[in-house]
Formats: structure tokens, C-alpha cells, sequence
């Protein structure tokens, strides 16, 4: 009888993950153990288990395990390191605030961290299949983590909302999986890459796989059009589920077009028009929408999607000489500001589920200066006001994109970062405008920590940039 | 790190100093108003006097001294590199005087006054660094970084409908000056994908201007031109651009206006001149007509505009857009005469508008209003106040001896001089100064002449305003009398730069 060989697995290029999976499906069961009034430990656990996947990434080794299925190398370890810390600054968020809420269950904390696992493999999968697996597992976490505020009823509603429309997004992927495999005989990205088919039907198969996986993709970071569900989840989600999916699966999501467009090499001149239309679809409708909501959580939705065009436009610019620093560099900004900007706005919920709108934060700055800082400081940066890091990530993905060649999309780029000041810059004078007769708002020592961490991020990153970009330089 | 010839960095120490006084004043408590004025008026003089060692330290023979260089991020060319020559000096020396007499002179009358003075100390730090900043995106991130500051003090203090505003005030300069960044990137990486260098140093970019090393074609060059233009257009503000400012200045608290109109709106005018002209001196002698009508639509419409308004800070603000129609045209000439003169009308403007809206704010604070016709005969109860008024409106007409008519002189007579510009141009900006001298001398017979009130009647200011005032007239009378303060140690850097700009426009 033939033998079935198993593929070797090299354990030190999936410590981070492993470490991850690992402590999920144990605290899992150690959470069953936890009182329910207790469940502040599960959080901790769950905290620790992330810093020591942080603190592994440099003791990874650098290759591919499994049968070419999942590689690490060094522009891994940064996306991994931002994927981990947006994981740590979440925990500590929800720790916080679904307790107040009195939402809190340890299954929180696992759910969080099989997510993180999904991003973790979508960042370093270098097989198709790897890269679905990981998708899937994080939007099913995510689809959970969203209804959990059970039996709210827009948390219901958005948990469903966001199923349904992540497994019609899922449709596409695995189509276009199909197509692809069809057209190349592998599912190795590496493998794909040297047999992209040079003419015939199998091309025609090959691109359609192409297109239809970026669909599916698209719809993770919810590029325009694919972005309808994002205002509605992003609302009626718990905020620090929603800081947490506005920043994680975007950054993994993201990671995985990058590798789509790494592998086609010189032919993502193919697709390079659709991105461009994407693109410039996705920063004009996020910003121009975002002008007409009052629900904080629901502009900050369309402002990320916007966002999302931008690093498109990093993306775009990669397929040339600058590489991976100018989407990577963005990514990271990105995750730092949003962080910053949902943490404010859950630290300012009160113990019910009402949704803040602009007309709250009138006042701010007479009740609380500190968060009226860091909201200010997180709402610059969005806007990509110097010296924050959001203004070097848009500076570094403009230049980018006209490196590339595509100078008219720089242009589109400073329209849509024009439309998005406005509503970025009222809100941060509504905060300054006017007294407010609220009583002062208050903020757990948790998510304070997690609130200095991530605003300290955002000036020191902005003016000593060379601390993140040296590690992004590696990676290209 | 590049030394300078002093030794130590003056620069860094100018742009430094007034942060360190905003953090101390952070620090202090809310209840410390004494301390507060202290320290800000103590590190706004220190400030004051490093400008005016480095303006007599400035040796006048063109090019950027005490430079300071130092790498930020390598890896693309990004440095924090600052400079000082002939023209920016005069900006520095202009902002960190204003900025101590601006905040003698405050009246106690904000409750705010922790914030009102950490951010005016915030924001005169963010003006000096984006005057001497010679890294293009230094520069950049110091000219939108006036912004805030700015639009919090409107925000916080303003009167009026202030957050709409400090809105308008933020929102409309960012969007043009988003498009400059846009233009930004593309520069550096046309230069970077011809020399194979990528920086942003300003001085190495026009240098590969002038000596054909970067040679952009045609369209691409307007398309960055219009850019930068557009940013600094909104910023100066010029015509059609300007409708955020009246607003703007209206709300602002009357002691910050001193600042804004005295040195914000200069940088536009500013980076216009240092960089716009230099990086694309072929777009700019194309683009000069249609420039240069928009500057004689400014001169002329606002100070028609002016003439009908009864708030007298609004009449101020629309005679800044006037006056800074004059600064484009000189600069746009592309002449000696013309850039000096529009150096010059800057550094005027700054004292007479800024005196202006001081006075403006001493007679509002004393009635309640801003309104010209609420007052009459304030001559009568206030003898010194009204001679230095009196002075003071004068210069900004430009009457012969006194500094506007200097500037004003040498930016129209540039402006004849100039090929792409020439008579057609000035006759028409002349009839500005008529119209100026019109609601001028109007607002000051409504104000200070007639016969006294039975109540309301104006007393003379305080000292210390009395001090401030006599002050910048005395500098308004020297300048007017001696303009060659000024062009003694511009000269060389104007004639550089014109020099640069004949060289290399084909």
C-alpha cells in the first residue's frame, strides 16, 4: 500500500500563529472555569497570549512550511506585528467597555483571538488555500463577535447583515479560486505566478479567477462598490468590535490583494485598470458620504472606506519600483488613528447602547481635555494634518502612485482628501466649540493605557517615521 | 548634522523656544493668569531677540545661512533642513516682534487665557519654522501646521458664529493645499526619475531647474504649477480664493487677528515667492497675465467691498486682500523692483494692518462694538490715540514718507517693467489706492472726528497699548524714510533669485 507522504512543518516560521490557535482553543476551555463576574481574566489570558505572539515574531524563522502554504519573511513580521498590536489594543478596549455595558462573556476574548488567527494566516498564507482558510475563519469570528451584544437588536441585525453578505463575498473568492486553479494547475501563489497562461481561454479563465478573488476581497475591506454593508455593521457592532474589524481585517484583507498583485508580476498591468477604477471609486464615495452622517460610527465607516481607496493607491504603487512601504507605512498609520478615534468614542458611551452622534461631542474639550486630544490628534491624522502619521502614509502613497506613473490618480487622491477634511475637521471643532452640561466622562484605566499607547503612536510615528519604515523598507 | 557658521542652531532655537513656553504654560494651573502672561510674553521676547540677532549676525550676500540639516527619513530623501537668507529673515523678524507686542497689548477680555496664549506661542513656533524651512515637506508640514492652532483659538474664543468659522478658515486653505502636496510628490519624483536623487531639498530642486537638470515638459509643469498656486492662492488669499477670510477674521478673538493678518496670510504670498517661482519658472512668466488680473481684480473689488462696511474689522480684512493684490503683482513681475517691493508691502502690511486691527479692538473693547457708526469724535477725549491712528492710516494709503507707499511704488513699478505684465496692469491697480485712501479716511472722519458723544466717549488706551502703537509707527516712519533697512539685506537674495529665474525660464 502507498505510503501518504505528510508534508514537513516547520514550527518556527507559524510560531506566531500556533501561539494563537494554541491559547484560543486552550482558553476556551479554561474560560468555562471563570466565573462570570470574573471574566476581566479571560481578557488578561487573552492579552498575554497576544504579546507573546508579538514578542515570537522576531524569533521566527524566515521561509515556507507546508507543503508552500504558508511562508514568513521580514515584510510578514511587520504586518503581523500590526495585526497583533491592533488585536492587544482591542482586548484591552473590550475588557473595558463590555463590561460596562454589561455584555461582557469570555467568549469574546477567544473569538477575538481566532479572528487574529485568520489574519495571521492570511498575512503569511502563500496558497490560495491558505489564504481562504484564513478569511473564513476571520469572518466567522467576526460575524459572531458582531451579534454578540445579544439580545440587542442592531447588534442581531448586524451580525446577520454581515453574514450574509461575507458569504456571498466568499462565493466570489472560492469561484475565483476555481477559475484560477483551472487555468494554472496550482494553488502555490509562487507556482501560479510562473505559469500564468500567455494567451488562450485559460488567460481569459486565469483573469476572470483574478477578478472575481479580488471581489471577494473587496468585499473584506469594503472597496466600493462592494462596501454597502460597512456603515450598518460597523454601527450596530459593539465599538470595540468595530475598532477591532475596521482595523484587522482590513489590514488582513489588504495584505492578501498585495500578495494577488506580487504574484502577477509585470501582468498586474492586466488588472491595473480595474484597481485604478476601485480606487478612485472607493476614496470619492467614502468621503463624500461621510459628510452627511451625524452618527460617529457610521462616518468613521465611510471614512474608512475611503481610507481603503488610499491604500489602493499604495497597492497601485507597488506594482512598481517603491515597493511595499507606501501601502504597508499607510496600513499601519491607519491602524493606529482608527484605534485612537473608536477608543474615544467608547470610552464616551454610556452603560446603554445609544449611538453617539456629532451633537455629543459638543463641549468636549470643557468635560474631558484628554480624550478631546486624543480624538483631535486621531481626527488630524485621519485627515493627514502634519506632523501625524497619517500624514507621512498619505504623502508616501501619492508618491507612490505617481512613481508608478498614475499621476492623475494623485489628483483624484487630493480631491478626496478634500471632501474628507470637512467632516474631519468639524468634528474635531464641535469638540472645541460650545460648554456641555454632561457630567465629566470618565475612562477605565484599561482603555486609557490602550488610549496613550496608540496616541503617543500616532505623533511619535509621524515625526520619527524611520521607526516603522525600516522595518517596511525590509519587506520590499 | 550639518554645523552651521554660529555654532549652535539659532533656527531650531526660534522655532523651539515659543513650544517650550505653550508646554509650560500647559503645565500650569488654570488659575495662574499672572504666571501665564509671564511666561508667554517671557518666551515670545526671547524670541524676539534671537530674530533680531540673526537679522544683524545675516551677512547680505545671498544664499541660505545658518543652516541646519539634519536626515529624518533617509531612505526617501526627507530632511529637517532649515535656512535663513535676505527675504525670510525680514518674515521671522516681523512674526516674533508682533507676536510679544500682540500679546502686551492683550486686554484681559478671554476667559480662555491659558489657551489663548499656549496656542498663539503654538502657532507663531508653526510660522517660523514654515518660513525658514528649506525642505519642501518640512515646509509643508509647518505651513499646515498654522492651521490648527489657529483654528482652535477661533474656535475656543471666538465671538460670532465661530465654529463655522473656524471651519471655513481650516477647511478652505487645507483643500488647497492638499493639492500642493499632490503636487509635492510629483515634483520629487520627476526629479528623483531624472537625476536619480530623491529629495525635497528646495534649494537642490531649483538648482537642477536652473542648470537643466530637471527638465519637465510643458503641460506637466503648469499642472504642478497650478498646484502650488492653488494652495497659496487660498492662503495669500487672493481673488476669487478669499471668501473664507473676512469671516475668519471677523470671529477671531482681536488680539489673535493681530497675528493672523499680520503674518499668516504672508505665507501664501511667501511660498508663492520661495518656491512656486523658482520650481516652475516657465509656468509662472505663462501664468503671470492671467495672475496678474486676478491681483488687480483683489486690489479693486475689495477695497470696493471694503468702502461698504460698517464693521470695521470686516473693512480691515478686505484692505489685507487689497494690499496683498499688490504683493502678487510684484511678485509675478519676476523683477528686482517688483519682488522687493512686494518683500516690502508684506512687512507693511503686517505692521499697518496689525496696528489696525489693534486699534480696532482697543475702541471695541471700550464700546461694545465694532460698528464705525457707533462712534464719533474720539479725537476730542483721546488726543495721542488719535494721532497715531492717524499715522497708522496713512502708511496703509500710502502717502509718500511713510512705508506703504514704498512697497506699493516698487511692486507697481515692477509690474510696468515686467514683459509678461506691464502699464495696462498698473493703471488699473493704481485706482485701488485711490479707493483705499476713500474708505480709509472715511472710516477715520466717522470715527475720530465730529463732535463728542454725551456717552460712550472714548478715553485714551492703556500705556501699554499706547507703547505697542508707537512702536510700530515709529517702524512704519523709519521704513517709510529709510526702506534701505530692508533692502540693505535683501538685495542680494532678490537678485539671486530674479537672477535664477531669467536663467532659467527658456
Amino acid at each position: 500500500m502507498a505510503q501518504i507522504a505528510l508534508p514537513g512543518i516547520e514550527f518556527m516560521v507559524i510560531l506566531q500563529i500556533l501561539i494563537i490557535f494554541v491559547s484560543a482553543t486552550a482558553l476556551l476551555l479554561i474560560d468555562l472555569f471563570i466565573p462570570t463576574a470574573q471574566k476581566r481574566i479571560t481578557a488578561l489570558l487573552a492579552l498575554a497570549a497576544t504579546i507573546a505572539a508579538l514578542v515570537a515574531g522576531p524569533f521566527s524563522q524566515a521561509g515556507t512550511t507546508m507543503a508552500n502554504a504558508i511562508a514568513f519573511g521580514p515584510s510578514t513580521l511587520i504586518i503581523n506585528s500590526i495585526i497583533l498590536f491592533a488585536t492587544a489594543i482591542s482586548i484591552l478596549f473590550a475588557s473595558d467597555a463590555m463590561h460596562k455595558q454589561g455584555i461582557e462573556r469570555g467568549e469574546t476574548y477567544v473569538l477575538m483571538l481566532l479572528a487574529t488567527g485568520g489574519m495571521l494566516l492570511l498575512a503569511q498564507g502563500s496558497s490560495l488555500v491558505t489564504l481562504f482558510m484564513g478569511l473564513e475563519l476571520l469572518s466567522i469570528a467576526l460575524y459572531v463577535l458582531t451579534a454578540i451584544a445579544y439580545p440587542r437588536i442592531a447588534s442581531e441585525e448586524a451580525g446577520l447583515k454581515y453574514l450574509i453578505i461575507g458569504a456571498f463575498g466568499a462565493g466570489f473568492l472560492v469561484f475565483g479560486i476555481a477559475l484560477t486553479f483551472g487555468a494554472t494547475g496550482s494553488l502555490v501563489l509562487s507556482e501560479i505566478a510562473a505559469r500564468i497562461p500567455s494567451s488562450g481561454i485559460e488567460r481569459g479563465f486565469f483573469f476572470t479567477g483574478i477578478g472575481l478573488m479580488l471581489v471577494g476581497f473587496g468585499y473584506k475591506v469594503s472597496l466600493v462598490p462592494f462596501h454597502m454593508w460597512t456603515p450598518d455593521v460597523y454601527q450596530g457592532a459593539p465599538t470595540p468590535i468595530t475598532a477591532f474589524m475596521s482595523v484587522g481585517s482590513k489590514v488582513a484583507g489588504f495584505i492578501a490583494i498585495i500578495a494577488l498583485v506580487q504574484m502577477l508580476g509585470p501582468e498586474a498591468q492586466v488588472i491595473a485598470p480595474v484597481l485604478m477604477a476601485l480606487a478612485v471609486l472607493t476614496m470619492l464615495v467614502g468621503s463624500v458620504v461621510a459628510i452627511n452622517q451625524t452618527s460617529l460610527k457610521r462616518m468613521l465607516a465611510y471614512s474608512s472606506i475611503s481610507h481603503a481607496g488610499f491604500v489602493l493607491l499604495g497597492v497601485l504603487g507597488s506594482t512598481q519600483a517603491s515597493g511595499l512601504r507606501a501601502p504597508i507605512f499607510y496600513l499601519a498609520a491607519y491602524t493606529l488613528t482608527n484605534l485612537a478615534a473608536f477608543g474615544v468614542i467608547m470610552s464616551l458611551e454610556g452603560s446603554d447602547e445609544r449611538d453617539l452622534t456629532l451633537a455629543d461631542l459638543r463641549g468636549l474639550w470643557s468635560r474631558n481635555p484628554l480624550l478631546t486630544a486624543i480624538m483631535g490628534l486621531a481626527l488630524l491624522s485621519l485627515a493627514g494634518v502634519p506632523p501625524t502619521v497619517g500624514f507621512l502614509g498619505k504623502f508616501l502613497v501619492v508618491s507612490a502612485v505617481w512613481q508608478a506613473g498614475y499621476g492623475w490618480l494623485a489628483l483624484v487622491a487630493a480631491l478626496a482628501s478634500a471632501f474628507a477634511a470637512f467632516f474631519y475637521v468639524r468634528t474635531l471643532l464641535t469638540m472645541f466649540s460650545g460648554t456641555s452640561d454632561e457630567p465629566r466622562a470618565t475612562t477605565s484605566t484599561s482603555s486609557a493605557l490602550a488610549l496613550l499607547i496608540v496616541a503617543v503612536g500616532i505623533i511619535a510615528v509621524g515625526l520619527m517615521p524611520w521607526s516603522i519604515s525600516a522595518l517596511a523598507l525590509a519587506g520590499s | 548634522m550639518f554645523v552651521n557658521q554660529l555654532g549652535f542652531p539659532l533656527l531650531s532655537l526660534l522655532i523651539g523656544t515659543p513650544l517650550v513656553g505653550a508646554v509650560l504654560i500647559g503645565l500650569t494651573a488654570s488659575s495662574a493668569r499672572s504666571l501665564q502672561r509671564t511666561i508667554a510674553w517671557l518666551f515670545s521676547s526671547i524670541n524676539a531677540v534671537l530674530a533680531v540677532y540673526a537679522l544683524t549676525a545675516l551677512q547680505p550676500i545671498g544664499g541660505y545661512q545658518f543652516v541646519e540639516s539634519i536626515d529624518w527619513l533617509a531612505d526617501i530623501g526627507l530632511k529637517y533642513a532649515v535656512g535663513l537668507d535676505g527675504i525670510n529673515v525680514w518674515m521671522v523678524v516681523l512674526a516674533t516682534l508682533l507676536t510679544p507686542l500682540a500679546l502686551y497689548a492683550a486686554r484681559n477680555e478671554s476667559t480662555h487665557q491659558k489657551s489663548f496664549h499656549a496656542l498663539i506661542l503654538v502657532l507663531s513656533s508653526a510660522l517660523i519654522g514654515a518660513f525658514v524651512a528649506t525642505d519642501l515637506l518640512l515646509f509643508y508640514v509647518f505651513f499646515e501646521l498654522t492651521l490648527v492652532p489657529t483654528a482652535l483659538l477661533i474656535a475656543t474664543q471666538g465671538t460670532g458664529d465661530a465654529k463655522a468659522a473656524a471651519l471655513k478658515f481650516f477647511v478652505y486653505p487645507f483643500v488647497g493645499s492638499v493639492f500642493m502636496l499632490a503636487s509635492i510628490a510629483g515634483l520629487v519624483v520627476t526629479h528623483f526619475q531624472q537625476t536619480g536623487l530623491m529629495t525635497f531639498d528646495s534649494v537642490i530642486i531649483s538648482g537642477a531647474v536652473l542648470n537643466g537638470t530637471l527638465v519637465m515638459d510643458e503641460s506637466l509643469e503648469r499642472l504642478l504649477f497650478a498646484g502650488f498656486f492653488l494652495a497659496f492662492a487660498v492662503k495669500t488669499p487672493l481673488w476669487p480664493f478669499h471668501t473664507w477670510m473676512p469671516q475668519a477674521q471677523v470671529a477671531t478673538p482681536s488680539n489673535g487677528s493681530v497675528d493672523i493678518a499680520g503674518i499668516l496670510l504672508k505665507i501664501g504670498a511667501y511660498g508663492m515667492l520661495r518656491f512656486a517661482l523658482p520650481f516652475f519658472p516657465n509656468a509662472a512668466v505663462w501664468a503671470a497675465p492671467a495672475i496678474g488680473i486676478l491681483a488687480v481684480i483683489s486690489i479693486l473689488y475689495s477695497a470696493v467691498i471694503a468702502f461698504g462696511q460698517h464693521d470695521m474689522k470686516s473693512l480691515l480684512s478686505y484692505a489685507t486682500i487689497s494690499h496683498l493684490g499688490f504683493v502678487m503683482l510684484g511678485i509675478f513681475s519676476q523683477t528686482i523692483e517688483g519682488i522687493t517691493g512686494a518683500l516690502i508691502t508684506m512687512i507693511n502690511s503686517g505692521l499697518t494692518t496689525g496696528a489696525l486691527f489693534l486699534i480696532v479692538g482697543i475702541l471695541a473693547a471700550q464700546r461694545g462694538s465694532r460698528n464705525r457708526e457707533d462712534f464719533s469724535g474720539v479725537w476730542l477725549t483721546a488726543p495721542t490715540f488719535g494721532t497715531l491712528t492717524l499715522i497708522t492710516v496713512f502708511a496703509s494709503i500710502g502717502v509718500p514718507g511713510l512705508n506703504g507707499f514704498v512697497g506699493e511704488f516698487l511692486s507697481m513699478q515692477g509690474a510696468w517693467l515686467a514683459p509678461q505684465l506691464g502699464y495696462g496692469y498698473v493703471s488699473f491697480a493704481v485706482i485701488g489706492i485711490i479707493l483705499s485712501a476713500a474708505y480709509l479716511l472715511r472710516m477715520y472722519r466717522g470715527v475720530f472726528m465730529g463732535a463728542a458723544p454725551e456717552e460712550h466717549a472714548i478715553h485714551e488706551p492703556k500705556t501699554s497699548e499706547i507703547a505697542v502703537l508707537s512702536l510700530l509707527v515709529i517702524a512704519m516712519i523709519v521704513i517709510g524714510l529709510y526702506p534701505s533697512i530692508i533692502t540693505s539685506v535683501s538685495n542680494a537674495s532678490v537678485s539671486e533669485l530674479v537672477r535664477s529665474l531669467t536663467a532659467s525660464s527658456r
